[in-house]
């Protein structure tokens, strides 16, 4: 999809029948005035829709919005719609001005009662369209929420610039209504009228599709006193649906240290070995994000892993070659940091029940003789990057 | 019902976590002496390098017997000795133990070393140490 009318933001609060004509900085020229693809002729630009009877005024946001997109070479249109509008009309607004050029639009779902300056901002975008929505918190001050709007949309335009996600937005599913139109819209005001049906507009959008989870990074575990701690690499891959309900597989590799098996004093340095352990395990948790942006996560979740102990002998030992099974359940949290783009810090803990586990022992012909018996309880420890789109 | 499910779960739970496999990682020797006729049996599964062992069974009756071990440094210096042995049935219970002290392994396995009062902890090139136990099986 080309630059030109690459992102159109349409920032509108809940509410409010259409209204009032678009406000923009002197500079840019409306999508109206150009003669051919108003697109082409204005270079990309936004829009940005505000609810009548906000706190903010369209010409100051419009000139706050066009100092923090000024380095993008993005355009503002803000425009104010009334603040008890229909969200059928309201996408219906957003698609119009995506076919005047713009390929995105936003607005601000007013905070609910029970938690004011929690607003949610939403975004539709791209071709098909797809709806995006992340929390806000909007301060009183006009001053301040201009301020800070300029911040979040800017970032948002600079995300959509790269041709990744929105930043910390969502996917939500757009209404059912919505979803079935065809590419080809009607013009704008056909397009409203299609949805005059305000009592039949669905009040919310529907729950969104699940994201794919993709980790890579630093595995760490312990396994006994002989060997107190391995050290090696995991992977995870999984999904994290909408509510935040993460499931993903992980398949890890853990070396240890030479081992020198000893038995009561006695040590025996010709049978030393090495210990490996390739885990698989399933992982279900909860991610929950806090912080003022929302970059922090912080995920409880529940780890069943199996895991192949596999030993062979050091270079001119006599000790045998062999592995086993061992098999643990236990509770894990992750913590983690966004670092945009669907990249994240992630450090995970984990505490490992070993329902099944695994002596390693000497042989004679008159029985067996442990040598390494690991403790019913263990800890991992994963510290890597981790995906999710 | 309810109550037999509750108990059947509780010994899931149990035989779960009670649940350890074995790998084997070192072969021990064995056989060093000829094989033990006793009522309980006493095999000496490996031993310090250099070391020539013997084997005697003293006593013997019906729920036990008594070993006496003979100990020789056959190599040409000094020697911290050690003999690890195993007791069959591993349950069978040392009533009596003279020249040496034993660590338990389990299972079953000891480890045998002198002791300063017997002054048989090292051994010079060629000396000689008798050592025994008597065990209830």
């Amino acid at each position: 999809m080309s630059w030109a009318g690459l992102v159109a933001v349409a920032l509108a609060l809940v509410g409010a029948p259409a209204a009032s004509a678009g406000v923009e900085p002197d500079a840019a020229p409306s999508p109206a005035d150009a003669d051919a693809d108003p697109a082409e002729a204005r270079g990309p630009w936004i829009a940005v829709a505000l609810a009548e009877g906000d706190a903010l005024a369209a010409e100051p946001l419009a000139l706050t919005l066009s100092g923090h997109l000024a380095d993008l070479g993005v355009t503002p249109t803000v425009e104010a719609r009334g603040a008890d509008e229909a969200i059928a009309r309201r996408i219906a607004w957003a698609r119009a001005s995506l076919r005047e050029g713009a390929e995105a639009a936003f607005w601000i779902a007013a905070a609910p009662a029970e938690s004011p300056g929690e607003a949610r901002l939403f975004l539709l975008h791209g071709d098909p369209a797809r709806l995006y929505a992340r929390p806000l918190a909007l301060p009183e001050d006009p001053l301040e929420r201009q301020e800070i709007l300029g911040i979040v949309i800017r970032g948002l335009v600079d995300a959509l610039l790269g041709r990744d996600a929105p930043l910390d937005m969502e996917e939500v599913a757009l209404p059912e209504a919505e979803a079935e139109r065809p590419a080809a819209a009607p013009p704008a005001d056909a397009a409203a009228a299609a949805v005059g049906d305000e009592g039949a507009a669905p009040a919310e959008p529907a729950p969104p599709r699940a994201r794919l989870l993709l980790g890579l990074g630093y595995a760490g575990s312990s396994f006994a006193g002989a060997l107190p701690w391995g050290h090696g690499a995991a992977l995870e891959l999984g999904a994290i649906t909408r509510p935040g309900i993460v499931v993903a597989g992980e398949l890890g590799w853990i070396i240890h240290g030479v081992l020198t098996p000893t038995l009561g004093g006695a040590a025996y340095p010709d049978a030393r070995l090495r210990l490996g352990r390739a885990g698989l395990g399933l992982r279900v948790g909860y991610a929950i994000r806090f912080g003022a942006r929302r970059l922090g996560l912080v995920e409880p979740a529940l780890v069943a892993r199996g895991e192949a102990v596999i030993w062979w002998p050091q270079a001119g030992s006599r000790a045998l070659r062999g592995a086993g099974m061992r098999v643990a359940l236990g509770p894990a949290a992750t913590l983690g940091v966004e670092l945009g783009r669907g990249l994240a810090l992630a450090l995970r803990g984990e505490l490992d029940l070993w329902v099944r586990n695994l002596d390693l022992a000497a042989h004679s012909s008159v029985g067996s003789v442990v040598v390494v018996r690991p403790p019913r309880v263990g800890a991992s420890v994963l510290a890597g990057l981790r995906y999710a789109r | 019902m309810h109550r037999a499910r509750k108990v059947w779960l509780l010994a899931l739970s149990t035989a779960a976590l009670a649940c350890r496999g074995e790998g084997t990682i070192l072969e021990l020797d064995g056989g060093l002496v000829e094989a033990a006729t006793g009522t309980c049996r006493l095999e000496i599964v490996d031993a310090a390098p250099g070391l020539t062992l013997g084997r005697t069974l003293t006593s013997d009756w019906e729920a036990g017997s008594c070993y006496e071990l003979s100990v020789t440094n056959a190599g040409d210096g000094r020697v911290g000795w050690w003999v690890l042995v195993a007791i069959e049935p591993a349950e069978a219970a040392a009533n009596d133990r003279w020249n040496h002290a034993a660590t338990a392994l389990g299972d079953g396995f000891e480890e045998w070393r002198g002791i300063v009062a017997s002054n048989n902890v090292d051994l010079d090139a060629g000396a000689v140490t008798t050592v025994g136990a008597c065990f209830v099986c």
